[in-house]
């Protein structure tokens, strides 16, 4: 038997891949082994292409973005057999049992894999938004019963407005609202899509500095006083691995118009974004998965602009509901009032350790089942 | 409605001919040969050009068969 823990991440935006590097970094520290999968490894260079394609008109237009939501697409047609075939060779061979699943593209695969495997197989369904997400919304309309055999664990529940679960990033500790800068974070997601770059020139004119992170160099204009940017490598991919054959968070830099440099490794998460977010009064974002992670775990209070679909409308109802986020609407109602800020980073501190991490509680989960056997 | 949508495919393919060779039976994806991203931009200009709103839940692929059975979609949804 091997207690691998197999992480399942999409690409298709960095909320379905980081949180499954903070896992997997998590057992490591408790001495579990896991391993990362990104889903588009098994897509044809044409379909990755496809994907790259789609991420460039999903910035240059919103419109665009949350249409794509509305039409229903099957993610089969998109996997490359060899590459699937490839995978379950090693995963049999190495008697792979435990899984977690952060997209719906991945539960075709693991229901090929249950029926092969010749071993039990346990997987989590792990919904880091609080309602179902495209890739899940999809595999729904194409087999209502896909949990079967499957356990469904949701990190939150909107009707009851809670947490019930968070995904730790070190380090551990939310700087207090007064050891912050006051800058104020301003971003599209990993795909950099939203309604994020309308908004420098109001929270400038209300006094802040901001922090914004920019998709390629071509949208980093004239340099603007107390504006800074930062990019991920625009060559970087989720589903390259590095020379060590890992996955990796997003090599990251500060970058001025005049060009790139070069974009160092990320060793550690806090060495990208999160680096930056942890330190700031604020993050301006649409309400993705990701955003409310990285709120949750550095305690930096949420702006919420438009949301990417229905699922991210609950998500920032969720933060707002919960005193951790507020719409972006109101916020300038108030004058870009900086106690709102505060407050919002007050109520984020006080709720520290109320929720469990789901990688612990993973990990007691296993070692509870090892224990029986 | 028929004739708008396949003049709508036309614009988006930049494909005049398409006004000749499209039917209401052609298939969106086989014949008029639509990608990812210009089913997109098709029912962005749908949507506009109808003043309708497709909807994830009631949209399926099967609709995208031919041009007939999407003008029947969307004429369902303008009387709602």
């Amino acid at each position: 038997m091997n207690n691998t823990v197999t992480i399942l991440c999409s690409g298709f935006g960095l909320g379905f891949y980081v949180p499954g590097l903070l896992m997997e970094r998590k057992f490591t520290a408790l001495g579990i082994q896991a391993e990362i999968e990104v889903f588009e490894s098994l897509m044809p260079d044409s379909k990755k292409k496809r994907t790259d394609d789609n991420r460039k008109a999903y910035q240059q237009s919103f419109a665009v973005a949350l249409t794509s939501q509305k039409i229903p697409s099957d993610i089969r047609s998109s996997l490359d057999p060899a590459a699937v075939e490839r995978l379950f060779r090693q995963w049999k061979q190495e008697q792979r049992q435990h899984f977690i699943v952060l997209s719906g593209h991945w539960v075709h695969v693991m229901d090929r894999y249950r029926e092969i495997a010749g071993m039990p197989v346990y997987a989590d369904l792990l919904y880091i938004d609080a309602d179902l997400s495209p890739s899940w919304k999809n595999l729904r309309k194409l087999n209502p019963g896909y949990a079967e055999g499957y356990r469904e664990v949701s990190m939150y529940d909107p009707a009851a407005r809670e947490i019930l679960y968070s995904i730790d990033a070190e380090p551990a500790e939310p700087l207090p609202a007064a050891a912050r800068n006051g800058r104020l974070v301003v971003h599209g997601g990993g795909w950099g899509i939203g309604t994020f770059r309308e908004k420098f020139d109001a929270l400038e004119s209300a006094g802040y500095e901001l922090d914004i992170a920019a998709y390629s160099v071509q949208e980093i204009g004239q340099a603007v006083r107390g504006r800074r940017y930062y990019m991920n490598d625009p060559q970087w991919r989720t589903w390259q691995r590095d020379s060590n054959g890992k996955y990796t968070f997003p090599p990251f830099a500060e970058v001025t118009g005049t060009g790139a440099g070069s974009f160092p490794p990320s060793r550690n998460y806090q060495d990208g974004m999160y680096g930056v977010i942890r330190q700031a009064s604020a993050v301006i974002s649409k309400p993705g998965g990701g955003a409310l992670i990285d709120s949750l775990a550095s305690g930096t209070p949420l702006v919420l602009l438009d949301p990417f679909g229905p699922h991210e409308k609950i998500n920032s109802d969720l933060w707002v509901e919960l005193g951790y986020g507020i719409r972006y609407g109101d916020w300038a109602g108030s004058g870009y009032d900086y106690d709102e800020l505060r407050k919002l980073s007050d109520n984020l501190r006080s709720a520290r350790g109320q929720y469990p991490d789901y990688t612990s509680s993973y990990a007691e989960l296993l070692s509870a089942a090892e224990g029986r056997r | 409605m028929q004739q708008k949508v396949i003049e709508i495919i036309a614009e988006i393919k930049e494909e005049p001919g398409l006004l000749q060779t499209l039917s209401g039976a052609s298939d969106l994806t086989l014949d008029a040969a639509l990608d990812s991203l210009q089913i997109i931009n098709f029912i962005l200009r749908v949507e506009d050009e109808f003043n309708v709103e497709v909807d994830f839940d009631t949209f399926d692929l099967e609709h995208l068969k031919s041009v007939d059975r999407f003008s029947a979609y969307v004429a369902g949804l303008a009387v709602q």
